[in-house]
């Protein structure tokens, strides 16, 4: 029987880098926690991965589309 | 607080700034089609992009119905884009000449010029005309010092950054070093007292040779002193 995600949970959710590792939080040194600083250069598109997580930290199904305002 | 999710759309909105509580310098906003009901696994992650156009450390916030994702702010450093001509800053330093009641003579102190900044009223009986243009007044046979600032398209510092600035002048020699703060500096002396060319020159990473600034040195022929002079002048 297949699982089904619960309501979003922003704080259960996380921003990766669009290589899929996580982001280091801000202030928090990357080399410790194996996280990473997401890196860009002005005037090139900078992406990251949003994944978006129940409380229990079960990804939450998709459509696939997105729209971007 | 303003809510994001409408229906099986949810809004996530990403913003960057230098500091918290600071103006945003980029933001995006996208709106992804969350499916109740459907097994929850490899789903669930969604792209969102956007550009900056300011280097440098920043913090990216992220929130999704005005609740925090995650950790709610995280570190990202965007570098400077390639360097651009155009937006290359190029300073220097000379000696300030001007008239006194007595006659006319030379201050020892150093006098900056800048060409972003037409400095024209600081120095006196400069020969300078036009936007962008600055000038200035150096004795023949003291160093003249060209300073260029590396900046990107945005404006951007690169500091960091390797870049190869080429100059010829066409009466003396000079020499230029490269500082660690991005910044290049022309060390140069013209000897002979006349109109002579001081010619910048960038050298892109792909071998594009622009040229960031000319500086024209000509006879200081506003000046009556015992010594030959040499004007400065330079156009963007």
């Amino acid at each position: 029987m297949a699982v089904v995600a619960g309501p979003l949970d922003a704080a259960a959710s996380a921003v990766l880098s669009s290589s899929g590792v996580p982001l280091a939080e801000a202030g928090v040194d990357p080399v410790a926690d194996g996280t990473a600083i997401a890196t860009g250069v002005v005037g090139e598109p900078l992406t990251f991965v949003v994944a978006l997580r129940d409380a229990a930290g079960r990804a939450l199904g998709s459509g696939g589309a997105s729209r971007y305002c | 607080m303003q809510k994001c999710v409408d229906g099986y759309w949810i809004n996530i909105c990403l913003a960057l700034g230098s500091d918290a509580g600071v103006p945003v310098l980029s933001s995006a906003r996208a709106t992804v089609a969350v499916t109740a009901g459907v097994p929850s696994g490899s789903a669930g992650a969604y792209t969102v992009g956007f550009t900056s156009t300011v280097a440098g450390s920043q913090i990216l916030t992220a929130t999704v119905a005005g609740e925090s994702l995650g950790a709610g702010s995280f570190a990202v450093r965007i570098l400077p884009a390639a360097a651009d001509a155009s937006k290359a800053v190029v300073s220097g330093k000379v000696y300030r000449y001007c008239p006194s009641g007595q006659g006319t003579h030379f201050e020892p102190s150093f006098l900056s010029w800048n060409s972003s900044n037409d400095v024209a009223s600081n120095i006196c009986q400069a020969l300078v005309s036009g936007p962008g243009v600055s000038g200035a007044v150096i004795t023949a046979g003291q160093p003249g010092r060209v300073t260029i600032a590396s900046r990107d398209i945005f404006g951007n510092s690169r500091a960091g950054r390797f870049d190869t600035f080429a100059y010829a002048i066409s009466t003396d020699n000079g020499y230029a070093t490269r500082s660690s703060d991005g910044t290049y500096e022309i060390v140069y002396i013209v000897t002979v007292a006349g109109t002579s060319s001081l010619a910048l020159t960038l050298t892109m990473s792909d071998g594009t040779i622009v040229s960031p600034a000319t500086a024209v040195v000509g006879h200081g022929r506003y000046c009556l002193l015992r010594e030959p002079l040499i004007s400065l002048i330079i156009y963007r």
